[in-house]
Formats: C-alpha cells, structure tokens, sequence
C-alpha cells in the first residue's frame, strides 16, 4: 500500500510539473494583468508615468457621466454582438444543412467555406471596405447595373450612420466557417433512426428538421451562441479599419468599447479609464453570458434528459 | 522520472548557452537600442559611422514601419522601463512626452559639447523641439510643404506658372481654370479631413489659428480660423477643384500619387518630395514636367509654409545619455545631415549641409530654391501636451462639416466646446 501511494504522488508530481508552464503562464500572463488593470482603473495611470495616483470611483463616474463616447460605444458593441452572431448562426447553421447532404463534392465545399475563417482579418475587411465603397465598390455597381439604384444618391454604406453597422455585421457571415464545422458535427451527431421513425410517421423534411434536427442540435447551437458573442463583443480589427479617419464612423456609429479602450489607453494616455471601461465591459460580457447560461434551460435540449 | 530530469537539463543548457551569448555580446562594448519608424536603416548607419568607430559603440537597431504601432511599440517599453535609449519624436507628441518625464533634457548636453552651436541649424527646427524653454529632441530634417504643379498641364491649359507674389485668389482662379473631367486643379495632402496641414495652413492663411498664442483657448470658432476652413471645404462642394472623399479614394487616396498619374494640376507637399522624384530613385519619376512654388501669400500679405520635421529624443530613464547623445548629434549635425538628404529621406536642418550642392538632386534649380526659401517662411504649429486628443476632437467634430452636412459655426463651436477642457 505504502509503494502504491508513494506511486502516486509521484504521479501527481509528474502531473502538476507538466501542466506548471500553462499555470505559471495564466498567472503571469493572464491573471496578473487583469487584477492588475482592476487596481489600475481605479488610477490615474498614463503608461509612462509611476507610480499612479489613486482617483477612487473616478474613471467610472467619468465612463457614465462627463464621457462623450463610452454609453455610445456600450450600445453599438450590443447592436454588433447580438447582430453578427445571429448572422453566423443562420449563416453557419444553413450551410451546415446543406453541407450534411452527402452531395457530391461536399468535402471540398466545406473545405473552400471554411478557408474565409482562416484568412486575416485585416486582409478581408480591406476586401469588403472596397466592395461596400459607396463610389467605386462592387456593391453599388451591381445595384446600378440591375437599376435598383442610381448614379446620383448611391447608398453610402460605411458612410452612412444609418448603413455602416448593419454593413458591418452583413460581413459576419465571411468568418463563420468554425461555426459551420461546429454545426456540421452536432448534426452528424443526430440519430439517423429518430429521423426514419419521423419519416415513417409521416413527418416532411421541414418538419423534421424543426421538431427532430433542431432540438437536437440545441446544446451546439448555445454553444455557437455563447462562444460568438463573447468573441464578437471583443470585436476590433473590422472597427479599426472601417471607422475612417475619425476612428468613430460617420455619426459614431462604429465606435466600440474595445476601440474606446485602445483609443484611451494608447492615444491619449488615459489608460486608468481605458482599465475601468475594460472592466465594465467585461462585466457586461458576464452579465450576458449568465444570461444566456440561465436562460439555456428553458430552449436547449440534452438527449440525456430523456432518460 | 529519469526522462523529466533530462529535460529539463535541456532546456537548462539551451537557457544557460544563450544567457552567455548574450554576456558575450555585452562585453567590452555598450549596446544602444535605437528605435524608429521606416526603412532608413542604411541611412543610419551611414550616420553613426564615425561615431561608432570612436565610441566603439554598438548600435541595435529597431525598425518599426508604422506609425500606430511605433507609439504603442515605444509606449509599452516606456512602461516596462526597457524604453530605447533613443528614438524618433513626432513634433505633435513631443510636449506630451516631454511634460510626462519620459524625455532627457537636452540642455546639459548641448552646453558641453562644443560642437552644437544653435546658429548652425535652421531656427524652426530646434524651436520645434523644445518644450517650456528646453531642449528635448535633436532634429533630424525639416521641409516646408510648398504647391508642386504639372507644367505640361499648364501649358496645355495655356494658363501661366505660378508666380512667388500669387495670392489664395490667384491659386484659387488658377485650380479652376485647370480643372477638367481629366484631372482636378488643386489636390489636398488629404482633402476633407482635419489632417495637417490642411486645417493649421488654411486658417493661418485668413489670420485664424487652432489655439491662441498661449494654448489656453481654442479660436476655432473665430470668423478669421472659419474662414479658413470654409476655404479648405469650398474647395470640394462649392469650386470643385478638389477630389471629395470617394473621388479621393478611388485615384490611390495620397494626394503625391494623383500628381503622380497626371490627375492633379497642383498639390501641397513638402519640397522633401522632390528626392522622390529625383534620379536617385529614378523609376518613382513623374513622366511629365513638374515646378514647386511657395505657397501663396496669405491675406495680411505674409507668407506662411507648414513644416513637416521629425526630431530624435533621449529617453530619461536611459543608463547611456552620453553615448545617446553621440548618436544624437552625429544624425543632426555634418555626417548624418548629409546622409540624410543623400539617402532622399529629408532635407537637412544643419545648415553647412543644406547649402551643401551635393544634397540637391531636383531636375533644375528653381525647385532647390523653393524649397530654400520655403524654410525662411516656415511657421510651427502650436501644439499642446493633449494634442492626439484635440486631434481626435476636430476629427470628430469637425467631419460633418467636410462632408458639407454641418455649418463652420456648429463645427466649430462644438469642437471649441470639447477642446477647451483640455486646454485648463
């Protein structure tokens, strides 16, 4: 007994050893920083200067109150997270669909839908800031050839206060081939026999994707849902390049909360603003992914609950 | 167990002959981190050469290529307290660093070294590099944005070059008499937008300015500074001799490359463009013939020229000032001076180099005089320590009225609104 546990422990020696460069990374590099922009949100820390001084409150009394920007870039982020994730939902569960028909070619479709996901960001906004300008991009042209719109008033699209998001949120369905695959697995994963008993019984293709394919398909679907929007609320690189010289857009309507924090911090060497605002958005993604987590019991379908 | 251990002697060995390499590499000679942005790597090392060989310095150095990422780059260094001993300085930043601490003063050092006399330089360019009376950056090239123009357009248009004497109705008339379906009179470093140095020039050229002369206020709104920006406005939405925004984009988005391709008659530019197009870099040659004149003359009958310089700094927290500052004035004085104008990347600020013959390299010699000229004119934008944010301010506030949806008055006001804060 005594050479069992002695065993082990070594055993668990070994384990802990492998697994200490993950640990001490997340600590030193994920966990210290964020306590760290905690304690400094409650600063007035400037990057350069040490050590900051200690302003209470302030910075988030300012983010609600005094700031031009921050409610505004709170509300686009939510308008961009809950619209591009229900594009590459639809988007992503569509094609997953088509894809799970075993037609012919099928493997090389899924692996041409799923290269735009692997491209770089920078690369592809550049590309949809060229086909969406107003002027000479491939959109309006098109329109104009077909005569849905003329020479002299073209949509603006990133131009446009009222266009420029739901523009940029049309762009989601370019990055969704990992949702695509995540889809095409759940629905791979749907019992073939539930599908013959329901055809047996009657049941159309469209009814028994909507009352077998579909609830199976809902634990992936929430998994889709939670993953997407954590990553879309933290969105960038397509705000960055499209927000044009005042990197807020026409009327602010593309400024976000990350380009808030970046702005603040990095332009102008508010970088205790720029932690307290990380941290309200952070607490907002919280909040959300909570919600989405209670709120899960009542639409996600686990097969195991059946027995 | 026995496996566990011989790795981990691995990585000790392969940590351990790397620490000693770079022992090895530290001793007996000093490392100097010097950080910038573009590819003038050769330059650099032209520059440095001979201080090199005297200090036995090494010098590392970082090349960063844009100008986003430099500042982010040198920002996060700074604040790790591993910042590059020494580094470029943007003219808009160096208040902001300079009040912050993050900069050497330079004073000390000029005074012993009997090499640095102020008379040697071109007067704008150490005033440009000086905060609350001190020195805090060496300059390393100054040039003032002067009107570059098509003569084979000219002459096809029959209209006359323009004059040194010309006034903003002359440059006016002549962008209109030049404008066709084919290529626009008079094309903006960036039309449309709050970018210098549209928006300082244009008002300066109607007595307006962004701040009064002790930065407390901001005299955006005043008649003479609206003035000047309904000028720079009119010029799109009202005269159309100038490219809108999608009109902008669509020929290449750089006004340089627009004169390049024959579509503008005139642009603002710096006479240090006129390197590009010289037979150093041959192949970047307009196919057409080109002049450069001053700007014109503004409405109180001065002249005005907006300068476009970069100066080098230490950082304060550097363990090698003097050696820094070797490097420093080797780039701003003799050697590096000429490096610099015969690299094309500068016109030089010392003022033995830039009336060197070597360092011109323009197609006649009118343009070199233009650009000597220009240097007399040259007036400095007033900066303030929050300048990224006042940008950002004008940026957004102004950018409804560029695009003709807002009046000079509420552009104005509201610009002057959220900027005055900053002032206090």
């Amino acid at each position: 007994m005594k050479a069992v546990g002695a065993a082990r422990r070594r055993e668990a020696i070994e384990g802990y050893l492998f697994i200490s460069p993950w640990i001490i990374g997340l600590l030193l590099f994920t966990l210290a920083p964020v306590i760290f922009a905690l304690y400094i949100s409650f600063t007035s820390y400037d990057i350069v200067g040490w050590p900051p001084k200690l302003v209470g409150l302030d910075n988030y009394k300012t983010l609600f109150t005094t700031d031009k920007y921050f409610v505004h870039s709170l509300w686009n982020t939510l308008y961009y997270a809950v619209g591009s994730t229900a594009v590459g939902l639809i988007v992503g569960l569509g094609l997953a669909v088509l894809l799970n028909q075993n037609l012919r070619g099928s493997t090389l479709l899924r692996t041409l839908f799923y290269i735009p996901g692997i491209l770089p960001a920078v690369g592809m906004s550049l590309i949809f800031i060229f086909v969406f300008d107003p002027g000479f991009g491939l959109i309006n042209r098109m329109l104009e050839n077909i005569g849905v719109v003329g020479q002299d008033n073209p949509p603006g699209w990133l131009k446009d206060d009222r266009l420029s998001m739901p523009t940029v949120i049309s762009w989601s369905f370019w990055g969704m081939g990992g949702t695509m695959l995540i889809f095409l697995a759940g629905l791979q994963g749907v019992p073939q026999a539930l599908q013959e008993a329901a055809s047996i019984d009657g049941a159309g293709k469209i009814r028994s994707f909507f009352s077998i394919t579909l609830p199976l398909l809902t634990p992936t679907i929430f998994f889709n849902a939670v993953v997407g929007l954590i990553g879309a609320f933290q969105e960038v690189t397509k705000f960055y390049l499209t927000a044009g010289a005042t990197g807020t857009g026409p009327n602010d309507s593309l400024i976000t909360t990350i380009f808030y924090i970046y702005q603040q911090g990095w332009s102008y060497l508010h970088m205790g603003l720029a932690a307290a605002a990380a941290w309200v958005l952070f607490l907002v993604i919280l909040v959300f992914t909570l919600i989405q987590i209670k709120g899960s019991a009542l639409w996600v379908f686990y097969s195991e609950e059946r027995r | 167990m026995r496996r566990i251990y011989l790795a981990l002697l691995v990585v000790l060995v392969v940590l351990g002959s790397a620490g000693a390499a770079g022992a090895q590499r530290l001793r007996g000679e000093p490392l100097l981190t010097f950080y910038f942005w573009g590819d003038a790597t050769e330059y650099h090392e032209n520059a440095i050469a001979t201080h090199q060989a005297a200090a036995q310095l090494h010098v590392q150095i970082r090349n960063v290529q844009s100008q986003g990422s430099y500042e982010t780059g040198l920002l996060t260094r700074i604040a790790a307290h591993n910042g590059p001993d020494f580094f470029y300085t943007p003219d808009w930043w160096l208040p902001q660093l300079a009040s912050k601490g993050v900069l050497l003063n330079l004073d000390p050092y000029l005074a012993k070294d009997p090499s640095f006399k102020r008379s040697d330089f071109v007067p704008a360019a150490l005033e440009g590099m000086t905060y609350n009376g001190h020195l805090y950056g060496l300059p390393r090239g100054l040039s003032g944005v002067v009107v570059y123009y098509n003569k084979d357009i000219f002459d096809q248009m029959k209209v006359a070059y323009p004059s040194a004497n010309w006034t903003m109705s002359d440059l006016l008339s002549t962008a209109q008499k030049l404008t066709t379906k084919d290529h626009w009179g008079l094309v903006l470093h960036s039309p449309n937008s709050s970018d210098a140095p549209n928006l300082d020039w244009a008002m300066w050229q109607y007595g307006g300015d962004l701040f009064n002369a002790s930065k407390t206020q901001c005299t955006l709104d005043t008649p003479s500074s609206q003035q000047g920006l309904t000028w720079l406005r009119d010029l799109t939405y009202k005269h159309h001799v100038n490219p809108n925004p999608t009109e902008f984009s669509a020929n290449g988005g750089f006004s340089g490359t627009m004169f390049d391709k024959g579509k503008a008659a005139m642009v603002l530019g710096a006479a240090r463009w006129f390197y590009d197009y010289g037979p150093l870099i041959g192949p970047n040659a307009p196919k057409f013939r080109w002049g450069t004149q001053l700007p014109p003359l503004a409405q109180d009958g001065k002249r005005y020229v907006y300068p476009e310089y970069a100066g080098m700094s230490i950082w304060s927290g550097t363990k090698i000032p003097d050696l820094a500052y070797k490097v420093g004035s080797a780039i701003s004085q003799s050697n590096g001076q000429k490096a610099i104008a015969q690299a094309g990347i500068d016109m030089p600020v010392y003022l033995p180099a830039l009336h060197s013959s070597s360092v011109f390299i323009a197609p006649d010699r009118q343009a070199d005089q233009v650009s000597l000229d220009a240097l007399k004119y040259v007036r400095l934008p007033r900066y303030v320590v929050n300048m990224k944010e006042v940008r950002g301010f004008l940026d957004h506030d102004l950018a409804n009225f560029w695009l003709n949806k807002d009046t000079v008055q509420s552009a104005t006001k509201s610009a002057c609104g959220d900027i005055n804060p900053l002032l206090k």
